[in-house]
């Protein structure tokens, strides 16, 4: 800040006292320092800690002896701001901007009307949730430390993983209304710096009142794209943050949303486990493999079932059709009107589970999925073919790891369903390339969403894509987001010198 | 570009949505398929009240249900000209009958005299049909009587026809073929086509719990020779092994035989392998030549003394090369003297000598008759289970000792 900018907007008690007019959550306490200097402490009621203002700050005002000695304003501060007052972290506001911003931050800050300055002593002490296991991403093996809404307790449990000075932590406010602290999280030397850029570009550009919701941020990150499918990769927990930051990617926390925010992203970051990481390769690979055949059923399930017995028939094995006929003895409705009752209600039964107490909610989905369900088949409302499939359609979508993705697929598979009520397989097929030419279309920070399948660096559709190699094996960062080192693991060479047990047993024998 | 794409895919689904749904008749028909009825079994036949009709029979399947019981339904239908008689069966029926759910086809034998060329024609051109579904001639009967006679509470032409289908293949006496592969059979103007043919049989069994018995089962009743789409005459049962072993179809299949003692000795044929030459004079193929390689176990010795000397296997294999030799034998007898190319003698010449073939193709009816066919059978007897010796020579063995 320089001299001008201050002379513009000097801190005041008098400007204070007006902008915070009707802000009863303000405490003012005046203090006399030295030979009757008057000054006054400001804090929020809530946000900051009693007892470290009155042992760090208040009494050290009182009772420190050269501060009792001071003559003028001037020095009182240079003493301050010296260390007389011991508390660790202070800053000297020189503009009101600066002053109120500490203030409203959680800062406990020390006015001196007369040289028109601040200084701020950041003793933040709110009450908030603790560190908790995640709620939305179950985790079989791997950390259970979960992001909370704080976001200086979200940065410190990523520099407990990171502990390099690699790790940038940018800061900044959104909202002109909330202020809204959001950081910027990277590692320098492996995030692209152009991404990194462009990034912290958009934030600082974000006009808006107030950053309370995801929505708002997913907005301010990205332009305007005609889809359904997220741009961005949301997670609660700080294994996967932080280990999506060190293939390259670029965090983003904003205070008071529990999650991080991962970017550039592709198809494949939305079907990745943190467990992926903790199990055998083979193993691995074999997950995902179920879970890229799960979501490809999850989405043509239903369609296919009124395709095949709505204007294909002939597909079906014999056995099968008459299977099918037989269920369907004695049900009123046609086929396709089925299929989107059951899914009509599939999408009720997560609604109302979603909104639900947890407990009542799993009591809602048991009662509507069993009882409902076998109410339906017995009273020939429903054929159990039907049943079947949209039960299978709607478990496989839940084995995506992504909500988000999981959402955006149940949307397809409406729209592929009705695709196929119209013309069959022809116009599934139709509802089938529309959403691949969608998804052919996205691209989140230069990096295509369905990478690396498209390009040419498909060969890393065996490294960490849908098989997974093991980390002995010299592995890249994904190509796709342009990392600035492209070596994630170099191959390890078996040390021959590593003594084995069989010749350690050799040597005891012959001793 | 990218919004051109777009918007040209967009207005694409628009058209086609508005089209679909003002009620235009070049839109994908919709039809449930619970309005289905699954026929499985068609039969043909010629006759009727003049004789001259075409009368088809058509079986469905209906299975159990929580308030119905299980129903395999059958309706026969004649009229003056078959599509007319297909049309019929539609304008009688509750629901809609799919040709999609057909397996089986069944032509009776008058049918199959007459011209088996039309119901294929039929057949084919409906886009339903499954070239999968297996073809057979009803010999010495008519497909409707066999139907009627095979369907009781118990059992059903459907359920034999399911189940023969590995037995047939067992005994090795009459393979299954493939609507398509007749087809193709008659394709051709070099061979004939051999379908399987099947018979009633009296049911004769002497006690069964069930308590609604058909009046007939199924029986493989070698094949029946298709020339000229027309029905010209049959493989029979007992020399129908011999027709499999030329055409390579030789599954699994007993043969019995003597031992040097004269006890009965039956062996079971595990596997065979064909060797085919082709003798050349100049353009002019002379001969042609089978070696079969058959491999088979010992499956039951009625004997006194031990066969598995070295001496004995060898003679039992020639045995069994004598049996399998004399069935080979009568399918070729019928092939000279019909003057047929009954088990696709061109289609391994074309095979074995592409190019020679080309400047045969043409006179093949011709060639045939003046081509040597010679075959030779070596059977090779690699096991006999757990027999070590004969039944027979242990009890006598056990007797001596007493």
């Amino acid at each position: 800040m320089n001299d001008t900018e201050s002379a513009k907007d000097p801190v005041s008690m008098s400007v204070f006292r007006e902008r915070l007019t009707d802000c009863d959550d303000i405490f003012y306490t005046d203090v006399t320092v030295g030979d009757d200097i008057k000054c006054t402490v400001l804090s929020v009621d809530g946000m900051v800690q009693t007892s470290v203002l009155n042992d760090d700050v208040l009494r050290p005002l009182a009772l420190d002896r050269d501060l009792r000695a001071v003559k003028s304003e001037r020095d009182a501060i240079e003493l301050i701001h010296s260390g007389r007052v011991y508390h660790c972290q202070r800053k000297l506001c020189e503009t009101m901007t600066d002053a109120m911003s500490q203030l409203l931050f959680g800062s406990a800050i020390l006015v001196f009307d007369g040289e028109g300055v601040a200084i701020a002593f950041d003793i933040k002490g709110f009450e908030s949730r603790s560190i908790s296991e995640p709620t939305n991403e179950n985790v079989l093996k791997g950390g259970k430390d979960a992001f909370v809404e704080s976001l200086r307790t979200n940065t410190t449990l990523i520099r407990r993983r990171i502990q390099t000075n690699d790790l940038k932590i940018v800061q900044m406010t959104i909202g002109r209304r909330t202020n809204t602290p959001v950081a910027v999280v990277y590692v320098s030397g492996i995030a692209n710096g152009a991404v990194v850029e462009a990034i912290g570009e958009r934030l600082r550009a974000a006009d808006i009142d107030g950053l309370v919701t995801m929505g708002q941020l997913d907005a301010i990150l990205h332009e305007t794209q005609r889809t359904i499918f997220p741009h961005t990769l949301d997670t609660e927990l700080a294994d996967k943050f932080t280990g999506n930051l060190l293939e390259g990617r670029v965090g983003i926390f904003v205070d008071g949303i529990p999650f991080g925010f991962l970017l550039p992203v592709c198809i494949n970051s939305f079907m990745q486990a943190v467990e992926d990481y903790a199990l055998h390769p083979l193993i691995t690979s074999l997950f995902r493999i179920l879970r890229y055949t799960a979501i490809l059923l999850s989405l043509v399930l239903p369609a296919l079932y009124i395709a095949i017995t709505s204007f294909h028939q002939e597909i079906i094995p014999t056995k099968l059709a008459i299977a099918i006929i037989t269920s369907k003895r004695g049900v009123p409705f046609p086929t396709y009107l089925e299929v989107f009752i059951m899914l009509l209600a599939l999408e009720i039964l997560l609604e109302a589970g979603a909104r639900l107490p947890r407990a009542i909610g799993q009591a809602v989905s048991t009662v509507g999925a069993l009882v409902i369900g076998q109410a339906a088949i017995a009273a020939h409302t429903l054929s159990p073919g039907v049943v079947i499939v949209i039960a299978t359609a709607g478990i496989t979508g839940f084995v995506v790891p992504s909500q988000d993705f999981s959402t955006a697929l149940r949307l397809c598979r409406f729209g592929l369903a009705v695709a196929a009520t119209i013309a069959g397989l022809f116009g599934m097929s139709i509802g089938l390339i529309l959403i691949l030419y969608n998804l052919c279309s996205i691209e989140v920070y230069g990096t295509p969403y369905l990478a690396p399948a498209v390009g040419n660096e498909w060969r890393q559709l065996f490294e960490d894509t849908i098989i997974r190699r093991g980390w002995r094996k010299k592995l890249q960062r994904p190509v796709s987001i342009s990392p600035a080192d492209i070596v994630r693991a170099r191959e390890t060479q078996d040390d021959e010198s590593t003594p084995d047990a069989s010749s350690d047993t050799k040597e005891d024998g012959d001793n | 570009m990218k919004d051109t794409l777009r918007r040209a895919a967009v207005l694409s689904l628009a058209v086609f949505t508005l089209v679909s749904a003002s009620s235009c008749r070049y839109t994908p028909h919709m039809t449930d398929i619970a309005n289905f009825e699954t026929i499985q079994i068609i039969g043909v036949d010629k006759g009727g009240e003049h004789g001259k009709e075409f009368v088809v029979t058509i079986v469905a399947d209906r299975p159990a249900g929580e308030d119905a019981d299980p129903v395999v339904g059958y309706m026969t239908v004649a009229g003056p000209t078959f599509t007319e008689t297909m049309e019929k069966i539609n304008t009688y029926a509750t629901a809609w009958h799919h040709m999609g759910y057909v397996d089986y086809y069944l032509f009776g034998e008058n049918a199959a005299k007459e011209d088996i060329g039309t119901y294929l024609d039929y057949i084919m051109r409906d886009y339903e049909s499954r070239y999968s579904a297996q073809v057979f001639v009803v010999r010495d009967g008519t497909a409707a009587e066999l139907i009627a006679n095979a369907n009781s509470k118990s059992a059903s032409l459907l359920s034999m026809l399911e189940g023969n289908d590995g037995t047939m293949r067992h005994e090795s006496t009459t393979e299954t073929m493939r609507l398509i592969d007749l087809v193709n059979a008659m394709s051709t103007d070099h061979h004939c086509a051999v379908i399987p043919a099947l018979s009633g049989k009296d049911f004769d069994f002497a006690s069964t719990t069930a308590d609604d018995l058909p009046k007939q089962i199924i029986v493989a009743n070698g094949y029946a020779v298709i020339r000229d789409y027309k029905l010209t005459g049959y493989i029979d049962r007992d020399i129908a092994r011999g027709y499999n072993m030329l055409y390579g179809k030789m599954y699994e299949a007993p043969v019995r035989v003597e031992d040097p003692d004269g006890y009965i000795v039956v062996l079971d044929v595990m596997n065979t392998m064909t060797e085919f030459n082709t003798t050349w004079s100049g353009d002019k193929l002379t001969e042609v030549e089978y070696k079969f390689y058959t491999y088979m176990n010992i499956s039951e010795a009625l004997g006194k003394s031990d066969i598995l000397s070295e001496a004995d296997l060898q003679y039992i294999g020639k045995q069994v090369s004598r049996v399998l030799g004399e069935e080979v034998q009568s399918v070729l007898d019928i092939q000279r003297e019909n003057n047929v190319d009954l088990i696709e003698i061109c289609e391994r010449v074309r095979m074995k000598n592409p190019v020679k073939w080309a400047k045969i193709e043409d006179d093949w009816a011709e060639i045939l008759p003046e081509v040597k066919v010679k075959f030779s059978i070596a059977c090779t007897v690699r096991r006999s289970y757990d027999i070590k010796e004969p039944v027979a020579a242990t009890q006598s063995g056990a007797e001596d000792k007493k």
